[in-house]
């Protein structure tokens, strides 16, 4: 009996230890993609619909440049700056032509965009699940579990990047104007902050970080076109629910809706742990609308 | 200077009655296509126009309370398969007023709680435009999963065409052409009852809104629950289309509350006009038709399309293509850009208008 | 234990963003059918104190009590349906809503009998305006429009932010007029910059500098302070 129980035991902490392995796993993409948003709507105020589909197509730019032999790693790189240079172009064309108007036609124009790429990206490639094979297979076993190699590098890179654009925010010079223009954007203007040069460049490293992401997490999630969605909703629940104030919120609000979804579709339903994020997200709206991390005066510490 | 308020209020009746004489127009020429046209033909009109309770829907929250719910499909989906269940399960070979009913009223509550933190809370603007998508995107996945109440993924079929029998008198439907008169009528009266509202005081206060909420609230308004309102109204509209929408297709499938039906409902409010009623309703039967024709083009390339139409439109075409015939609007578009009934309605209320003193 | 002449009081109230203390502990009385002016130099916190008074903007401390009524953290509609209203310093009109329908907004009244709000721009001098849109209307119309929809409210208190800013003597003259009759039926707080026009109408007068009370008293006490004159010729110079 004892020994039954002890066995139990063993299974139970190598299950939760493989959850939560899963769940910082996909903590980390969300995050990344999160930060990505967050620089693109905090700094402009712009709602970028079109974000998840920038995902999407760093996926498919790993998967495309895979299929022709292209190391994987370079791939990274390489869908990382297709995916920047393209919201340069959509930056360029859609959204600086409708910023001046402050209405809701970017959030509109981008809605338009992101069902644009995603049917594109559907005619050209097709509806099924493109399969990119990780550079590793297999991977060190723990408690009757296996964690696999590559899905443990790709946490420690996403961390990795999440950390340089936090160093980049707090260290550099363009984050100290991006900083400014995210607090206050009038006085960042005052402060002759060149917002034309800062938007774009924003706007760049955002779709950058989620074409990266999207190149990254494709090994490990099904490459669909239609998979963007998923991922724009989620980023966007976590502005909303950590509030638009710091880099630290958006890493907090992901560690909440991904750590959240990523634990109950481990021990019931994908689904209903959709579901219950909203209701959580619902909850939180009403309790701190302005977010959870946007205590006043605890922005942007140094 | 009684004299102005008096014939200012009679413009204003003078308007409505025009509208009226529009929409009695309309409903004449469907109800005459309805005699001419081959079922076909019937079917697909039909669909757009139950279709358009959707746009309307639409139209109400973007164009004139100015706030985006990016997943109007939640309702046409929640509307259908709420019809589909009572009148298989609940109230099967009996009357469809229950059915009809109680997707109003599921609409009106989904609305509700979906809207509540947006406008209550004053939380993100961008919360209200992701957490409808988000709801109709999680219906779809957990319609497609509930096998025994919705069917799963294969949907409901079989569902009955409606029937408004009461006591003594046979009114059910037993051929899908009587539909046809039913959904010209049922969107003439919603069009007209949305024409009032935005006409009323009511209507006045979502401009001011629109315009700037800031002010408005300052005047001693309830922003919030003004907006709360308008999504509860657009909810039952939206109900209203899916169950509609069910007996007319014979099925209720999770598609229906698809991106798609979402976006589709976007494209004919933009190029029909956002913040006019009437140009979304022309524009879902006039695209409708269009699409038929398209049938070569496969589905991913027609929503492409739409897709790509609705950004020329948004960048280009804020009023839609209505504003292009639209002298004040062309005027506004030289001055200061921006959409819909703020700068429509003084044009379509001042007819009559004496002149100034 | 309350002074019934003192329509609104705030107590200690501030708003700081981030750095800086825009209001910093304000003290302020005023009494009932006053016209009571705030001046002070630019950047002194004048907008942002009728920001936090209107609800518009939350305190970072301190409280406001209006009709012995604390009123802190309510809803702008709310205070507004207290009877507290404001104007704005760059008038807020709804650009494409004609000049009568702004006042119908604001009096509640219904379309067909429209004497307050006939009333209202009667009194700004509107009237033959009705039938415009605000949006064609000139700045200083503008201006007067917001003045004859806080009047078409029929408020206790009333708030104007820089009534004037803008307007040549004659139209200053003309909102002088406006202000005194409508300090008839109503405690009228007027920020100002137009000294002039501050002399022509205060009962009472109080500087506000960096966020902070500097001097009150009536207007002539003010023009006598060295204080006050060195804070406006520093401003200047
Ligand atoms: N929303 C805000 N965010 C940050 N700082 C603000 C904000 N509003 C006002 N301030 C700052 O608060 C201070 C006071 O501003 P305020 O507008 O109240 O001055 P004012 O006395 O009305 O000046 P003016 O005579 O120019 O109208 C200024 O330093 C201003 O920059
Ligand atoms: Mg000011």
């Amino acid at each position: 009996m004892g020994h039954l129980a002890m066995m139990f035991a063993a299974v139970n902490t190598g299950l939760l230890l493989k959850q939560l392995f899963n769940a910082t796993s996909a903590v980390s993409l969300l995050a990344l993609v999160a930060i990505g948003l967050f620089i693109i709507f905090g700094m402009m105020k712009v709602i970028n619909m079109a974000h998840g589909e920038l995902f999407m197509l760093g996926a498919y730019t790993m998967w495309w440049l895979l299929a022709r032999g292209i190391n994987f790693w370079l791939n990274l790189l390489a869908a990382a700056l297709v995916v920047g240079l393209f919201g340069v172009i959509v930056e360029r064309l859609i959204v600086q032509r409708l910023y001046v108007r402050g209405d809701l036609s970017t959030l509109l124009a981008t809605f338009g965009l992101s069902i644009l790429l995603q049917r594109g990206v559907a005619i050209a490639f097709g509806d099924r699940p493109q399969f990119v094979t990780s550079p590793f297979t297999g991977g060190p076993t723990l408690l009757g579990n296996t964690y696999p190699t590559y899905q443990i590098i790709a946490t420690v890179l996403a961390f990795a990047v999440i950390a340089a654009v936090v160093v980049l925010f707090l260290k550099t010079d363009f984050g100290l104007r991006a900083r400014a223009t995210i607090v206050n954007p009038a006085m960042a203007a005052a402060l002759a902050v060149n917002t034309v040069r800062m938007n774009a460049l924003s706007f760049a490293l955002g779709s950058a970080l989620a074409g990266f992401a999207g190149a990254l997490a494709a090994p490990l999630v099904s490459v669909v076109p239609a998979m963007g969605l998923d991922w724009v909703i989620r980023a966007f629940l976590v502005v909303i629910v950590a509030g638009a104030g710091s880099i630290w919120a958006a890493a907090g609000g992901a560690a909440i809706v991904g750590g959240w979804e990523a634990g109950f579709t481990a021990i019931y339903d994908a689904t209903y742990a959709q579901i219950t994020v909203l209701a959580i997200v619902w909850a939180l709206v009403l309790l701190r609308p302005r977010g959870l991390f946007s205590g006043t005066g605890r922005r942007w510490r140094r | 200077m009684a004299a102005v308020t008096a014939r200012q209020g009679w413009a204003r009746v003078g308007g409505l009655v025009w509208n009226a004489r529009g929409a009695a127009l309309l409903l004449i020429g469907l109800l005459i296509y309805g005699r001419l046209a081959d079922p076909f033909g019937l079917f697909i009109v039909a669909s757009a126009l139950v279709l358009s309770l959707l746009a309307l829907s639409v139209d109400l929250q973007w164009g004139y309370a100015g706030i985006l719910n990016l997943g109007p499909a939640a309702y046409l989906g929640l509307g259908a398969y709420t019809y589909a269940i009572t009148q298989r399960k609940i109230t099967a070979g009996s009357p469809t007023y229950l059915a009809f009913a109680l997707a109003i009223l599921f609409g009106i509550v989904l609305a509700v709680i979906v809207a509540f933190p947006a406008f209550k809370a004053r939380t993100l603007p961008v919360y209200y435009a992701l957490i409808t998508l988000a709801v109709a995107l999680i219906l779809q996945r957990w319609t497609a999963v509930s096998y025994d109440l919705t069917g799963g993924s294969n949907g409901l079929v079989g569902i009955p065409l409606p029937d408004f029998s009461l006591p003594g008198l046979d009114l059910k439907m037993t051929t899908a052409e009587q539909f046809f008169p039913l959904a010209s009528g049922v969107v003439v009266a919603a069009y007209l009852a949305c024409l009032w509202l935005t006409r009323s005081r009511f209507g006045r206060l979502l401009a001011a809104i629109r315009d700037d909420e800031e002010k408005v609230a300052t005047l001693g308004y309830d922003v919030a629950t003004t907006k709360l309102i308008v999504a509860a109204i657009a909810g039952a509209l939206g109900a209203l289309a899916g169950a509609l929408y069910a007996p007319l297709a014979g099925t209720a499938h999770p598609s229906l509350f698809g991106i798609a039906f979402s976006v589709q409902t976007y494209v004919w409010v933009a190029v029909g006009g956002q913040g006019t009623l009437i140009g979304p309703i022309l524009a879902a039967i006039a695209l409708k038709l269009l699409e038929n024709r398209l049938r070569g083009v496969s589905a991913d390339g027609y929503l492409m399309l739409l897709a790509a139409v609705f950004m020329l439109v948004v960048i280009f075409l804020p009023k839609g293509i209505a504003g292009l015939f639209d002298a004040q609007a062309v005027r506004d578009r030289f001055r200061r850009s921006r959409g819909g009934p703020i700068a429509l309605a003084p044009v379509l209320e001042r007819p009559l208008d004496e002149p100034h003193g | 234990m309350a002074d019934p002449g003192v329509v609104l009081r705030t107590a200690g109230l501030s708003r700081h963003f981030g750095g800086v203390r825009a209001v910093d502990s304000v003290d302020l009385e005023v009494r009932a059918g006053h016209i009571h002016c705030i001046i002070g130099p630019n950047g002194a916190g004048k907008s942002t104190l009728f920001n936090v008074i209107s609800g518009m903007i939350p305190a970072t401390a301190g409280r406001v009590v209006f009709q012995e009524e604390t009123i802190t953290g309510k809803s702008p509609q709310a205070i507004s349906r207290l009877g507290l209203v404001r104007s704005f310093q760059t008038p807020r009109v709804f650009a494409a809503m004609t000049v009568l329908d702004h006042v119908l907004l604001a009096s509640r009244e219904r379309p067909e009998n429209g004497a307050r709000r006939r009333e209202a721009l009667a009194r700004v001098g509107l009237l033959e305006r009705g039938d415009m849109l605000a949006g064609d209307l000139a700045h200083g119309e503008k201006k007067r429009l917001e003045l004859a929809m806080a009047l078409a409210m029929r408020p206790r208190l009333i708030l104007l932010d820089e009534p004037t800013a803008g307007m040549n003597a004659h139209e200053s003259e003309a909102i002088a007029g406006i202000v005194r009759e409508a300090a008839s039926t109503a405690t009228v707080v007027v920020i100002e910059h137009d000294i002039d026009f501050v002399r022509g109408i205060a009962d009472w007068v109080t500087v506000l500098h960096k966020g902070m009370v500097l001097r009150e008293g009536t207007i002539a006490e003010i023009e006598q302070d060295q204080e006050v004159r060195r804070v406006y010729l520093g401003d200047i110079g």
